[in-house]
């Protein structure tokens, strides 16, 4: 009976051991995820950050693109031919020689901290595939090489498309 | 006989203790998860950018802005504002806008300035490349958006 009553109290105190151990467990958990994990609010400021760039950038250059630019002007007297950026940009991509007033006027328009780039559908179509963790699962989502905000002029076939590329220089 | 009354109450002591455990387990779990799930989520950056993007897309559409469509009456139409807890100046060339309560771009400064104050505003600075209208020439909007909110985000 003694030995019975012993066994009691010694198994009460297991118990009471698994459970302080299970409480801390929790608490260490607690601790570590509060600071491995910087919590949702500075995710949902990097994000929103991040969209409003995106947000300024993709509307300022479709702005851009419309706008009319003077090309071809030999002397004062001469008025030149008026085009659209977008329509430079296609001159552009197949004569080089209009290049520096294109660079001119993204320079113009977006400052020195800003690089244009036109580029192929080959260029802009490497995809890789990047792995995103959601939740308890991993997705692996393609994506193309190229940051920054992406314009593209549409073409018939697709050898002939041109991707503008504004990108922030770092 | 006795002996086994005391075994059946030794019995029902036990299993009190081990639901009482259990009980102390469940609710460390519980309270653990719901401390950390149940933080305020602040979205007012968020907020602040969808209202950025709402108000250039009403004033310039495609990019192209007419000059003349500065005007509050029209902000207001873009979509619905809390006067009392926003605050937003637009400028572009010589034309300012502003709606709301302009203390709050002082907090915003503060905020810049890494003054401690404890409960700022949410502030977003914008920049945009837009045409004018009648001459096509650039121009370049400028946005500041501040929100209060204190209460429901934080």
């Amino acid at each position: 009976m003694r030995n019975n009553k012993k066994g009691q109290l010694g198994e009460s105190i297991q118990d009471l051991v698994c459970a302080i151990i299970i409480i801390l467990l929790l608490v260490i958990f607690f601790i570590a995820s509060n600071t491995l994990w910087h919590g949702s609010n500075v995710e949902i400021k990097k994000l929103s950050t991040k969209q409003a760039i995106t947000n300024q950038e993709h509307i300022s250059l479709q702005s851009w693109l419309q706008k009319p630019v003077t090309i071809n002007k030999d002397g004062e007297n001469d008025k030149g031919d008026t085009i659209k950026i977008s329509e430079l940009i296609i001159l552009a991509h197949s004569n080089p020689s209009y290049m520096p007033i294109l660079n001119e006027e993204a320079k113009k328009a977006f400052g020195e901290d800003y690089e244009l780039k036109l580029l192929s559908a080959n260029e802009i179509l490497q995809k890789r595939i990047m792995p995103v963790f959601a939740g308890p699962s991993i997705l692996f989502i393609p994506y193309v090489k190229e940051a920054g905000t992406l314009f593209y002029l549409p073409s018939r076939s697709k050898e002939k498309i041109i991707f503008v590329n504004l990108i922030k220089k770092k | 006989m006795r002996n086994n009354k005391k075994g059946q109450l030794g019995h029902g002591i036990t299993w009190l203790w081990k639901f009482l455990l259990l009980v102390i387990v469940l609710g460390g779990v519980v309270a653990v998860v719901v401390s950390h799930y149940s933080k305020q989520l602040d979205v007012r950056d968020a907020e602040a950018y969808i209202l950025s993007e709402k108000i250039v897309k009403c004033l310039a559409p495609n990019g192209i802005i007419s000059e003349t469509i500065l005007k509050n009456e029209t902000l207001k139409n873009c979509l619905p504002i809390d006067e009392n807890e926003l605050y937003i100046n637009i400028t572009m060339d010589q034309n300012n806008l502003e709606i709301g309560k302009p203390f709050l771009a002082t907090l915003c400064k503060a905020k810049e300035q890494k003054v401690a104050i404890k409960f700022y505003p949410a502030c977003l600075e914008s920049k945009y490349h837009l045409l004018k209208q009648t001459t096509l020439e650039s121009s370049t909007l400028e946005m500041l958006i501040a929100i209060r909110k204190i209460e429901k985000n934080l």
